[in-house]
C-alpha cells in the first residue's frame, strides 16, 4: 500500500515545521514541507498547519496567515475533492480566521502563555498530550454549530474554552483541529507517544473513506 | 563643559585616546569612542583579568564559546541585561534573549535551547511583582515567538535585588564545526546590514549601562524587540552563513553598526570604509551619529565578497528582509565614516578597538559578619517552607515554551535542570545555572561551581564547559575590585584543576541605584554531555525508596580526585542498576532537597540523623535514592556514606518532628501564584 502523501505548511513565523515532518515520517506518511505560497497542493492528501507565529500573530492569530496562496487553494481543494487538514495550535487559530471550522480562539482566562501537559479525552480514549499557547481558548455560542463533528475534550479545562473544547474533527470536511501539540510527543525524548493516537486516527481516516481500503 | 566629560569618559580614557590618536578626536569622533569605551563594550575595568581562564583553544575573541561533540560545536553563552530591566522590564527582557540569541547565530549555529538566570527583591516589596511579571513576559514573548524553547533556569528572590532586577538569560546553540562563521573580517569585501530598518531606538545602550541607574535613566535608551523579524533573520542567517563568499558575520547589540563593523574589520587586520547614506533607516531625518550608535535591534552585519552579493540578496528577498551594502573593507588599518561625501571620522582601528585598560587592586576585603544561627529546627523549617525561594516556580516557567523544536526531554516541568537530545550528534546534552550569593565570594564561587557539576552528574552527565555572567557593582570601589577579583581567580583555579574550559563569559558592573547595590553575584552556567542514553538517570522516586547519602558532610580540600570519584561510583551504581536515582542537595540544605523532592513525586519521608546537613549550605555529596539496600555494596568504595532513612507515606518526619505533606504541596504550589494575584 502505498504511503499517504503529506505537506506541512510553513508560513513566516511558522516554528514547529521540523518536528511536526518528523513526526508525520515516523507515522508512516510520505511527508515535506511547502511554503506558504504554494498553489498547487493538488498532489497531497494531508496538508497539515503547524505551530508557531504566523506572521508574528500580529493584528490576531492567523488573521494574516489566511490571506496566502496556500490557503486559498486548501479551501480550493475542499471544494472539489477529498482532502484532510489537520491544523495544529497555530494551525487552529488559521483554521477558525479563515472560516473553516466555526467559533474563535481567544486569549487563555489568566491572560498568560501556558506550556504545560493536559488530560484528553478522545473518542472514549483518554490520554495526555502538551500544549503551549497564548491564544488557546476556544469560543463558541452555540454547540449546535459543532453537530457534525467529533470533540477532543479537556479533562481539566485549562483555559475557559467553551464546553472544555480542546480540539475539533469536521467529519464532513475531513478537517481537524486542535490546540494541543500531537508532534511534540512523538519526537521528544521519553514523552509517552501519545500522538500516535491522532495520526492513526487521520491515517485510517484516510486509508478508508479515501482510498477505500477496509 | 567639553565634550568628553558630558559624555562621561574618564580623563585617564580620553587621554589615552588624545596620545594613541596623536590628536584630539573630533566631535563625532568623541561620541563613538565614548561608546565604543564605555564598559559595557570596551570591558574597561575587566579585559586584563579575562584571559587567564582554561578555554581549551576556544575562541579568544568571539562572540560566543564552544565545546566540541563529534563533527559539531555547541555554543553557548550568557549575557545580562539588568539596566534596561529596570527602567523597561518588558523590553528589556525581550531584547535580551533577542541580543544573547544573535550572539549565538552570529557564529553560525543554529539556536536550540535558553536558559534564564533571573533574580528579585523579596515578593512583598514594592515593585518586585511588577519587575517579575514583566520580565517573565518578556522571555515569554519573544523566546516562543522565535521558537526556542527556555529548558532550564533559576529565580532567586532576596532583599539585596528590590529594585534592581538581575536578569541574565542564556542561549545554546549548535554548528557543524567546519560551518562555523568567525567575526574576522578580510579587505576588499562589502559590508552589508540585513534586517530592521535603523531608528533612534535603543540610542546610547552602551553608555547607559555603563553608569549607575538613577531617575535621569532614560527609556529611550532601552531597545525594542522584534520576535517575527528575528525568526526571519535566524533562519535567513543560518543560509547566508553557509555561503562561502561570506567571510564574517557579527550582531548588531550595544553600539550598533559602529561596534560590529569597527570590530569585525579590526579582528581582521583590515580597514572600513562606511557610507552612511547607503543604510536603510526609519525615517529620513536621522542623523549620521544615531545611525551608528542606534541599537535598532534584529540587524545582523555581514563581510561578503562580491561575487556572494547576488545569493545574499537572493536570500534577504526570499525572507522579505531589507539590507544594504553600507560600505566595503579596505587594506589600510583605518576606520572611515562619510555621510553625502564628507568624512565625519577616520580613526585608527587599534585606536577605537584598544580602549585605556584600568587595573584592579586586590586586598579589600570587607570583614564577615558573623551570621547569628537559630537552632530550633521547627521554626527554621517553617521558615523555610514559606520563603518564596522554596516555592514551585510554575509560574514562571509555565509561560515558557519549553518543548518546542522536539529536542527537550527533560525541562523544568519535571528536573531542576535542562536535558536535549541533539539528534545531529546522536548524543543528550544537559545545562543548568545556579548563583550562590555569600559574603565570602571564593567560597560561594567555588559551591556554585561544584554544585552545577553534581547536578550534571546526578543526571548521568559528563561535564564538559562552564560559562559565566558576573553581575557587580561600581568597579570604583576598591571592594568591588576585590570581590571581583577573587571571583576571577577561583573561577581561574577551578577551570584549571577540573579541566573544565570556561568558553564565554560576561561582566556587568555598575548594578546600583542611589539607595542600594546588589552584592557580588557570579552566575555560572555549565553544559553535560553524554551518548549512552541507558546511563541517563531519570529523576523519578517511588514509595520505600531508601536515601543514602554519599560523600563528606563538610567541604573538602582536594575536589578534582573526590569529585571524580564520587562521579565515577555513581556511574558504576546506575550502570548495576543498584541505584534508581541521585539528586543533589542545593543551597538550603538537606531538608530543602527532601522536602521539594516529596513534593514532587507526592511521596512523605522518614530520616534520621545528619542534622548538620539540614540547613547548611556547603557539603560535599549526593543523595542516592534505591529500592535496594545498597550498604554492602557502598562499603566496597571505600568512601563514607550514611543511611538517612525512607520516602514513604504522607508525612514529612525527622527529629521526632511531623509535617503534612498535604499542607505543605499546598503552600509549594500555590504561594508564588497567590503572590502574583493578590
Amino acid at each position: 500500500m502505498q504511503k499517504i502523501k503529506a505537506a506541512v505548511v510553513k508560513f513566516f513565523g511558522t516554528n514547529c515545521e521540523k518536528e511536526t515532518l518528523e513526526a508525520l515520517l515516523a507515522n508512516g506518511f510520505d511527508s515535506c514541507i511547502i511554503g506558504q505560497n504554494e498553489k498547487n497542493i493538488d498532489k497531497y492528501d494531508l496538508i497539515v498547519l503547524p505551530g508557531g507565529f504566523s506572521y508574528g500573530d500580529y493584528i490576531s492569530c492567523g488573521r494574516i496567515a489566511k490571506y496566502t496562496p496556500v490557503i486559498k487553494s486548501i479551501k480550493n481543494n475542499i471544494r472539489k475533492r477529498k482532502i484532510f487538514i489537520l491544523g495544529i495550535c497555530n494551525g487552529f487559530q488559521i483554521l477558525t480566521e479563515a472560516g473553516l471550522i466555526p467559533g474563535a480562539l481567544l486569549e487563555n482566562i489568566n491572560g498568560k502563555f501556558q506550556c504545560d501537559d493536559v488530560k484528553l479525552n478522545f473518542l472514549n480514549k483518554k490520554f495526555i498530550l502538551p500544549i503551549a499557547n497564548h491564544q488557546g481558548r476556544y469560543y463558541i455560542d452555540d454547540i449546535k454549530k459543532l453537530k457534525d463533528c467529533e470533540l477532543i475534550k479537556y479533562e481539566n479545562n485549562p483555559n475557559g474554552s467553551s464546553f472544555d473544547i480542546a480540539g475539533i474533527y469536521d467529519k464532513k470536511n475531513y478537517i481537524l483541529a486542535l490546540m494541543p501539540h500531537p508532534e511534540r510527543n512523538m519526537i521528544t525524548p521519553f514523552k509517552p507517544k501519545n500522538g500516535i493516537i491522532i495520526f492513526e486516527f487521520i491515517k485510517n481516516i484516510i486509508e478508508k473513506e479515501f482510498y477505500g481500503v477496509i | 563643559m567639553e565634550l568628553y566629560k558630558k559624555l562621561n569618559i574618564d580623563k585617564k580614557v580620553f587621554n589615552y585616546i588624545i596620545s594613541k590618536l596623536k590628536r584630539v578626536p573630533n566631535d563625532f569622533e568623541t561620541y563613538l569612542f565614548s561608546a565604543m569605551h564605555s564598559e559595557h563594550c570596551g570591558y574597561l575595568h575587566s579585559k586584563k583579568y579575562l584571559n587567564d581562564f582554561y578555554t581549551e583553544n576556544n575562541f579568544n575573541n568571539e562572540n560566543a564559546g564552544c565545546i566540541k561533540i563529534k563533527d559539531y560545536s555547541v555554543f553557548f553563552k550568557m549575557e545580562s541585561h539588568n539596566h534596561p530591566c529596570a527602567i523597561e522590564p518588558y523590553q528589556g527582557a525581550m531584547t535580551g534573549i533577542g541580543g544573547i540569541i544573535r550572539d549565538i547565530l552570529s557564529l553560525g549555529a543554529n539556536p536550540v535551547c535558553l536558559l534564564n538566570s533571573l533574580k528579585f527583591g523579596k515578593i512583598k516589596e514594592n515593585k518586585t511583582k511588577y519587575y517579575l511579571q514583566e520580565v517573565v513576559r518578556g522571555i515569554s514573548t519573544y523566546g516562543n515567538s522565535v521558537g526556542i524553547p527556555v529548558i532550564s533556569g533559576e529565580t532567586i528572590f532576596e532583599k539585596c535585588f528590590n529594585n534592581i532586577p538581575i536578569v541574565n538569560v542564556l542561549a545554546l546553540g549548535l554548528v557543524k564545526t567546519n560551518k562555523i562563521k568567525l567575526s574576522c573580517a578580510k579587505a576588499n569585501a562589502y559590508i552589508i546590514i540585513l534586517g530592521s530598518k535603523t531608528g533612534i531606538d535603543g540610542l546610547g545602550g552602551a553608555t547607559f549601562a555603563s553608569n549607575v541607574l538613577s531617575e535621569k535613566s532614560s527609556r529611550s535608551s532601552v531597545q525594542i524587540g522584534d520576535p517575527y523579524i528575528k525568526k526571519k533573520l535566524i533562519e535567513a542567517a543560518i543560509k547566508i552563513n553557509n555561503l562561502k563568499s561570506v567571510i564574517a558575520c557579527q550582531d548588531l547589540g550595544a553600539s550598533g553598526i559602529l561596534s560590529s563593523t569597527s570590530e569585525m574589520c579590526y579582528k581582521g587586520n583590515c580597514g572600513a570604509e562606511l557610507y552612511l547614506e547607503k543604510v536603510h533607516t526609519q525615517i529620513k531625518t536621522i542623523l549620521p551619529l544615531e545611525i551608528m550608535l542606534s541599537e535598532t535591534q534584529e540587524r545582523m552585519a555581514f563581510v561578503v565578497e562580491k561575487n556572494g552579493i547576488e545569493e545574499f540578496k537572493k536570500i534577504a528577498n526570499d525572507f522579505e528582509l531589507e539590507y544594504s551594502i553600507i560600505g566595503k573593507t579596505t587594506k589600510e588599518n583605518s576606520y572611515k565614516i562619510f555621510y553625502k561625501n564628507n568624512i565625519l571620522a577616520n580613526i585608527p582601528l587599534n585606536v577605537l578597538c584598544e580602549p585605556y585598560l584600568f587595573n584592579l587592586k586586590k586586598g579589600h576585603k570587607k570583614n564577615l559578619k558573623k551570621k547569628s544561627k537559630n537552632s530550633d529546627l521547627k521554626k527554621l523549617f517553617i521558615n523555610m517552607i514559606n520563603d518564596e525561594n522554596f516555592t514551585s516556580k510554575k509560574y514562571i516557567y509555565s509561560q515558557f515554551d519549553q518543548e518546542v523544536q522536539g529536542r527537550t526531554a527533560f525541562s523544568q516541568k519535571e528536573n531542576s535542570i535542562g536535558i536535549q537530545y541533539l539528534k545531529e550528534v546522536s548524543s543528550y546534552i544537559a545545562i543548568c545555572c545556579k548563583t550562590i550569593i555569600n559574603q565570602d565570594t571564593t567560597t560561594a564561587v567555588k559551591n556554585t561551581f561544584l554544585n552545577l557539576y553534581r547536578k550534571l552528574v546526578s543526571c548521568g552527565f559528563e561535564p564538559k564547559g562552564l560559562t559565566n555572567c558576573l553581575n557587580f557593582s561600581n568597579p570604583g570601589d576598591k571592594y568591588v575590585q576585590n570581590d571581583f577579583l577573587d571571583v576571577i581567580y577561583e573561577l581561574k583555579r577551578l577551570s584549571f584543576e577540573f579541566k573544565m574550559p570556561v568558553v564565554s563569559g560576561n561582566v556587568s558592573f555598575y548594578n546600583e541605584n542611589k539607595k542600594s547595590k546588589i552584592p557580588p553575584c557570579a552566575t555560572l552556567a555549565m553544559v553535560g554531555v553524554l551518548d549512552d542514553e541507558k546511563m541517563l538517570i531519570k529523576p523519578n522516586i517511588y514509595k520505600n525508596n531508601n536515601i543514602y547519602f554519599l560523600g563528606e558532610t563538610k567541604n573538602i580540600q582536594n575536589h578534582f580526585e573526590y569529585e571524580i570519584n564520587l562521579k565515577n561510583i555513581i556511574f558504576d551504581l546506575y550502570k548495576n542498576k543498584l541505584i534508581n536515582t541521585v539528586k543533589t542537595i542545593g543551597k538550603f540544605g538537606l531538608l530543602t532537597a527532601l522536602t521539594k523532592n516529596a513534593v514532587f513525586y507526592n511521596v512523605g519521608f522518614k530520616i534520621n540523623g545528619l542534622e548538620e546537613l539540614y540547613f547548611k549550605e556547603y557539603h560535599s555529596g549526593y543523595l542516592l535514592i534505591s529500592e535496594k539496600n545498597i550498604d554492602k555494596e557502598l562499603n566496597k568504595y571505600g568512601v563514607s556514606y550514611f543511611y538517612l532513612g525512607k520516602y514513604l507515606g504522607d508525612k514529612i518526619l525527622f527529629e521526632n518532628l511531623e509535617f503534612d505533606l498535604n499542607q505543605i504541596r499546598e503552600l509549594y504550589q500555590n504561594k508564588l501564584n497567590f503572590e502574583m494575584e493578590n
